[in-house]
């Protein structure tokens, strides 16, 4: 008996997909999450992710469904950066991850954030993505799921957040701690997909989730 | 998938995400490679649509237009990722063979519209809805895939 291709390719995906679970994590499992302790490592924000997707009150109840429910008073205008990175022959890298034990070019996002990746050969993976902008620099894991969003601080008391941009939207949305919404216009870089939103956070304030997600 | 979503719409959701979920991860997996990353992508699905403000007439090909782009977003950032190995597949669910060698040589929407096709059975508009494309292009995406495959699997 002969067997096409097309019936060989859905075996295939049919075995490659046989051990994944049939099911997600339950309206139980979510509610064992503990999202309101400081979300501070990736697992946790993982998990409260989980916990987001899957609707349940009781993790919306903790985070504070008003605070999701309530849309953005207004779309703040497109701010300007108050200060931009020296030009020079870096900022122009292409967006790749080179092995190295430190930062070395500079992929440009905005005239005022600059991010790269390095992978330190001495470790290993993960990956590390890295930010500077006129006010300071750090670099974190890009492990899975990913370091994105990054909240990073600017000049001029302005806050970038950076993210993965699949919604092809115009504009992204952050919770803050005392409850406000703040919506402002996303820049999307074409190449690497990332889109960089611009807010000016008040003093005292800070941002606890971007599109609903928690960070 | 005749019904929609209001923004804010839980109980719509839960159900979707209840009859979605699997398969959407499956999609992401054969995109990825990933199992995490698969489940974060559709993790991250259902947050947008619970977040998103506007009334979603298709739950269900919005999910999976969502899921099938942030495949790419990933399979982009990985394709610039310089000497950056690829995750490997889960040896247990993935078994290296001339076909899995064959399909990950092709151009991603290539591979993205053979999942769409032969695992999750979707005509060829809903495939162009999640690839944002025609289905004339669709169509032509699959035939040249195939033709490659054939060739390469005849070697």
């Amino acid at each position: 008996m002969n067997t096409t291709l097309e019936d060989r390719l859905r075996q295939h995906y049919d075995d490659r997909t046989r051990d994944l679970p049939s099911h997600g994590p339950g309206i139980d499992d979510a509610q064992l999450v503990r999202i309101d302790s400081a979300p501070t490592s990736r697992s946790r924000r993982r998990a409260a992710r989980t916990a987001w997707a899957v609707g349940s009150v009781a993790a919306a109840t903790v985070l504070g469904l008003v605070l999701l429910d309530r849309g953005p008073d207004e779309v703040s205008p497109g701010l300007a950066p108050a200060e931009v990175l020296p030009d020079g022959t870096e900022g122009s890298i292409p967006p790749v991850t080179v092995e190295d034990s430190g930062p070395s070019g500079w992929y440009r996002l905005q005239p005022d954030l600059e991010v790269t990746w390095y992978l330190d050969p001495t470790t290993g993976p993960p990956s590390n993505v890295c930010w500077r902008t006129p006010v300071g620099s750090e670099c974190v894991p890009d492990g899975e799921p990913g370091a994105l969003p990054l909240v990073v601080p600017t000049a001029g008391g302005q806050t970038l957040v950076v993210a993965l941009w699949t919604s092809g939207g115009e504009t992204l949305e952050v919770q803050l701690a005392s409850g406000d919404v703040l919506a402002a216009p996303v820049e999307v870089d074409a190449s690497i997909g990332w889109g960089v939103a611009r807010f000016l956070v008040p003093a005292g304030d800070t941002i606890r989730a971007v599109d609903g997600v928690p960070i | 998938m005749t019904s929609e979503t209001e923004p804010g719409d839980r109980v719509g959701i839960a159900e979707l995400y209840e009859r979605e979920w699997a398969s959407l991860v499956r999609v992401a997996f054969l995109l990825t490679s990933s199992r995490p990353t698969a489940e974060e992508i559709v993790q991250d699905s259902f947050v947008r649509l619970q977040t998103t403000r506007a009334t979603v007439l298709n739950p269900a090909a919005y999910l999976r237009t969502v899921v099938v782009n942030a495949c790419r977003d990933v399979h982009r950032h990985r394709a610039v990722v310089d000497r950056t190995p690829m995750p490997a597949p889960e040896p247990s669910v993935a078994e290296h063979d001339e076909l899995f060698d064959a399909l990950a040589r092709l151009p991603w929407r290539q591979q993205a519209a053979l999942v769409l096709r032969f695992h999750v059975d979707l005509a060829e508009s809903d495939i162009a809805s999640a690839l944002d494309c025609r289905p004339s292009t669709v169509r032509s995406l699959i035939h040249r895939a195939l033709a490659t495959l054939r060739k390469d699997l005849s070697e």
